[in-house]
């Protein structure tokens, strides 16, 4: 295998950053170049610059980049990951939105959920709100990038790892062990969610159907480059209705990221208020 | 009244070309402050390629704007070798600020011609000063500064740190002693033993062996034993002479016979208290964590930070109780070996005393935990365990130690075992089955008759028969080669794949009549690895057949022409070029790569050739091909490069220029180091680094 020069670098990643909107550098860079190891010696490729011009100019990229999504997304998730914000959503925005709900269902878009752990987390909570006995709707939507989570998380079926913050009782009360050490969601739960397929960095390519009111977007942009950022902030303010609120990684920040939206302040957690009309 | 801000956009529109800008300089310097980090990072590349150096010095000392001084700092550091010898002046300038910064960008642009000015910062009365260029000089790893930086150990303790870590990351020998005198009772113990272990000196493993048997110092074993294994582990490379793997005789050290590595291992072993070092290298061994050593201010990518990582501290815990014969502790050792990663460390240190482990290997073998027995069997050498052994681990009731026990049985060839490794390789697990398979294949001919042949016929079951073939495309059995030439016309596409694969091994022509038949096989895949199998090979059919297959367009067609390149005959050349014309683009790129493998007159003409085309990928190759051919003589041709419009080919110009080194390409370097584009002046920096 041939050592990627600075150029052959540069190329590739630039062409993943306009593709898929992340970044790769530094240590993120040495864990990208282990994933596409394999996928040179497939290809019988001999380094970087090789493999850059498969996947601009030869018949097979798109299969190839197919193949790339499975490989450079991070798809770690749990049941339950920074529930604080999922909990914000039950006690806050539920009762802010209670009269909306009787009349339209809550929408709810959960982007980048990988294998779904994070809108089945949230259909959990939502179910168990009881928000539904007092004539409340909600929908959830879910996309990732990656085809293989999604069908994964249609299925439904999670092991040891993805329960980790998942106490007991929940397990059993929302799964059904289908196998020794596989849960099957249980179905009242699985039934809200509609997964879809969508490239988040993509400018052109639809997110969901029509607005929402919540958009869940944890842990992806820190990811991304400073201008697929601000793109992806932009759609996500577009497709917000105002009043509408926007949930991020507790390591994401909108600080002077434009007039959109305005802090909200929970007690264990934050969230973003879409302000204004809809651009 | 002030003016509005321009928008963003705007303001970095209007950097997007300041050349065209009639106040050029006015508009970059004005840039540089700007709130906006997106402005400023264009604004400091900008100020990097177009402003002196001299017009960026007097911003460092302006002590008034944080923004714009950051600013010019990042963009004298990006200009590099070139902002050097202004840099280098504003050492001893009298501002003490920016005689600081002017030391810390000397020490990141790292060029060995900043020493001197910086040796004589170290004479100056201001402490950040001192320390910024203590800093700096190690971050050059100039070893002339050694003597002024011991000097520095006995000032304040900000001095005290910055010396040590430079010390550390010179790693001169001479350093050793005078770090020593700071262990154990000073602020800067820890640090200074950091220092040590980069520095791994034999002739400071007495006193670290004494300073860590002594149990005042318990706070400090962490980095005590790591820097006692780094110079166990020198002074073993130098008794070895250079790093071989003799076998170190154990016990008292020929070069250093102060100390008896023996006795202090019986000192270890005599205590197993719970606050004892027998503990504390048991919970190492053990996998335990340690808290991480103290991030270092010459933070590099080379294995001296890795030195610094807790694998280090197993590491001298292991070489420790190698060295020291610490039975007691040997099986928590070898059972690192049975996990494949960690082979690759336990395995050689292991090898270099031999005896310590192979007198209780009885012991570790009959050991209760499996991860022992595996590990034992790994490390120990299969002879001394003796075929008796092996035998009876090949019926241990763990998969993991019977696999370790089909190497050792296929290292001693003993064909008395070879009914039960045929008995593995029939239902062991897949770890077992490729274990067995390759042990049957190194055992003598009547065996591999006996056991292998059997099993290589179309009807014995798939997973048994792949892993005879993966064994033998490892390691040939001649008298397998018939069989293994059949089965390349298997039905199955896993059993064709792996009969072709074995069946390269074999030379000779009916083997390499078989790999040319398979090019035309019917799984695509298959086709591609019979053609990369058979450019291993080499030869004069091969290299006939392939230019035939350049008539046929079928997607096999871009693999025969990289194939082509790999093989490197002259007379591919004329077909590949007059296939070039008509080709699709994926196709072209690569009769350019392969041009540039084959190099000659003809090649290199025909990629200057394109140098002249419109499609910015097919200038890109040319020129990549013709930076790899490039020789002393071409430096116009690289120049030009150097000079173009996209920066591909001005990287692949700077790369060029680094692998050739000529001096006259240093302003053309120097030029470089200055581009807009990031890539391109970290390859030209890299490439005057190189000279």
């Amino acid at each position: 295998m041939k050592e990627a020069t600075e150029a052959d670098w540069k190329l590739l990643t630039d062409l993943l950053a306009e593709r898929f909107g992340l970044t790769f550098s530094g240590a993120r860079q040495e864990i990208l170049g282990a994933r596409l190891r394999p996928r040179l010696e497939a290809l019988h490729l001999d380094g970087l610059r090789e493999y850059y011009h498969y996947l601009c100019f030869h018949p097979g990229r798109e299969e190839e980049f197919a193949e790339l999504t499975r490989r450079i997304t991070n798809n770690e998730t749990y049941f339950f990951r920074e529930v604080a914000q999922v909990d914000a959503i039950v006690q806050h925005v539920l009762p802010e939105n209670a009269q909306i709900m009787r009349e339209r269902p809550l929408r709810i878009l959960s982007a980048a959920c990988s294998s779904g752990e994070e809108p089945y987390s949230l259909s959990i909570r939502l179910v168990d709100s009881g928000s539904e006995l007092m004539g409340g709707k909600w929908e959830i939507d879910a996309c990732d990038l990656n085809p293989a989570r999604l069908d994964a998380a249609r299925l439904g079926v999670y092991e040891g790892f993805a329960f980790r913050n998942c106490d007991e009782e929940t397990r059993r009360r929302c799964f059904q062990e289908v196998e020794p050490g596989r849960f099957l969601l249980r179905e009242r739960y699985r039934r809200a969610v509609r997964f879809f397929h969508a490239n988040l960095a993509a400018p052109f390519s639809g997110i969901g159907w029509g607005s929402y009111d919540v958009i869940l977007c944890r842990n992806l942009l820190i990811y991304f480059a400073p201008e697929g950022f601000d793109r992806l902030i932009a759609r996500f303010a577009q497709l917000l209705r105002p009043g509408g609120y926007l949930f991020l990684g507790h390591s994401e920040s909108l600080f002077d990221r434009g007039p959109d939206f305005e802090p909200v302040y929970y007690s264990d957690c934050m969230a973003y208020r879409r302000i204004g009309p809809p651009a | 009244m002030t003016s509005a801000p321009t928008p963003l956009a705007s303001r970095l529109a209007t950097l997007d070309r300041p050349e065209d800008h009639p106040e050029r300089e006015q508009l970059i310097l004005q840039s540089l402050g700007d709130h906006s980090p997106q402005v400023r990072e264009v604004a400091i590349a900008w100020a990097a390629r177009v402003l002196e150096p001299a017009a960026l010095i007097p911003l460092v000392a302006d002590a008034g704007d944080a923004l714009l001084r950051n600013a010019a700092l990042a963009a004298l550091e990006r200009q590099g070798p070139y902002a050097m010898e202004a840099v280098e002046r504003a050492v001893s300038a009298p501002d003490t600020d920016l005689a600081m910064f002017a030391c810390q960008v000397l020490g990141s642009i790292g060029g060995g011609s900043s020493g001197a000015p910086l040796l004589s910062a170290l004479g100056r009365s201001e402490v950040n000063v001192i320390q910024a260029a203590a800093e700096a000089l190690g971050c050059l790893r100039w070893r002339q500064a050694v003597p002024a930086l011991v000097g520095l150990l006995e000032q304040e303790p900000w001095l005290q740190l910055a010396a040590a870590d430079a010390l550390g990351a010179i790693g001169d020998p001479q350093a050793a002693k005078p770090l020593l005198a700071l262990v154990p009772d000073t602020m800067i113990a820890e640090p200074a033993l950091e220092a040590l272990v980069r520095i791994a000196s034999p002739e400071a493993l007495p006193q670290l062996l004494t300073l860590l048997m002594d149990p005042r110092n318990a706070r400090l074993r962490g980095p005590l034993l790591r820097a006692a294994g780094a110079s166990l582990g020198a002074e073993e490379a130098r008794a070895a002479g250079g790093g071989s793997h003799t076998p170190a005789s154990p016990g008292r050290r020929a070069s250093h016979a102060a100390y008896d590595l023996t006795a202090v291992g019986r000192a270890i072993e005599a205590d197993h208290g719970e606050t004892s070092l027998w503990q504390f290298l048991a919970e190492r061994l053990g996998g335990g964590e340690e808290p991480p050593a103290p991030p270092s201010t010459h933070e590099s990518g080379d294995d001296r930070s890795q030195s610094r990582s807790g694998s280090s501290t197993l590491r001298a815990a292991a070489v420790l109780v190698l060295a020291g014969g610490i039975t007691s502790l040997l099986p928590l050792l070898v059972r690192w070996a049975e996990e494949r990663d960690s082979r690759a460390w336990v395995e050689p240190l292991v090898r270099r005393y031999p005896e310590r482990v192979v007198s209780v290997a009885g012991s570790l073998l009959a050991h209760p935990d499996p991860a022992v027995r595996a590990g034992a069997l790994w490390t120990l050498p299969p002879a001394a365990v003796g075929a008796d052994q092996l035998r009876a681990a090949l019926e241990d009731s763990i998969p993991a130690v019977r696999v370790a026990a089909c190497r050792g049985i296929g290292v001693i060839g003993d064909s008395v075992a070879a009914k039960r490794l045929a008995a593995l390789l029939d239902s062991g697990s897949a770890a077992e089955r490729a274990a067995a398979a390759e042990a049957l294949t190194r055992l003598p001919q009547e065996s591999q008759l006996a056991f292998l042949a059997p099993r290589l016929a179309p009807s014995t079951d798939e997973a048994v028969l792949l892993a005879v073939l993966a064994a033998l495309a490892a390691s040939p059995c001649p008298v397998l080669d018939e069989r293994v030439l059949h089965l390349v016309g298997a039905v199955t596409g896993p059993v064709r794949r792996g009969a072709i694969r074995a069946a390269a091994m074999i030379p000779g022509p009916r083997a390499e009549v078989l790999l040319l038949r398979a090019l035309a096989d019917r799984d695509p895949g298959l086709q591609v690895e019979a053609l990369d199998l058979l450019v291993g090979r080499g030869g004069e059919r091969v290299g006939t057949t392939l230019l035939a297959m350049l008539g046929i367009g079928d997607s096999l067609r871009y693999h025969v022409i990289r194939a082509l390149g790999r093989l490197g005959r002259a007379e591919a050349v004329a077909p590949l070029e007059t296939l070039f014309t008509s080709a699709p683009l994926h196709e072209r790129i690569e009769i350019l790569t392969a041009l540039a493998r084959l190099g000659g007159v003809a090649a290199r003409e025909f990629l200057r050739q394109c140098l002249d085309q419109a499609q910015p990928e097919i200038r890109r190759v040319a020129a990549q091909g013709l930076a790899a051919l490039a020789e002393p003589d071409d430096l116009d041709l690289l120049g030009q490069l150097a000079r173009d419009r996209d920066w591909v080919l001005r990287s692949e110009a700077a790369q060029a220029l680094g692998r050739l080194g000529p001096g006259r390409a240093r302003p053309v370097l120097l030029d470089l180091v200055r581009d807009l584009e990031p890539a391109v002046a970290r390859t030209a920096r890299a490439a005057l680094a190189e000279r």
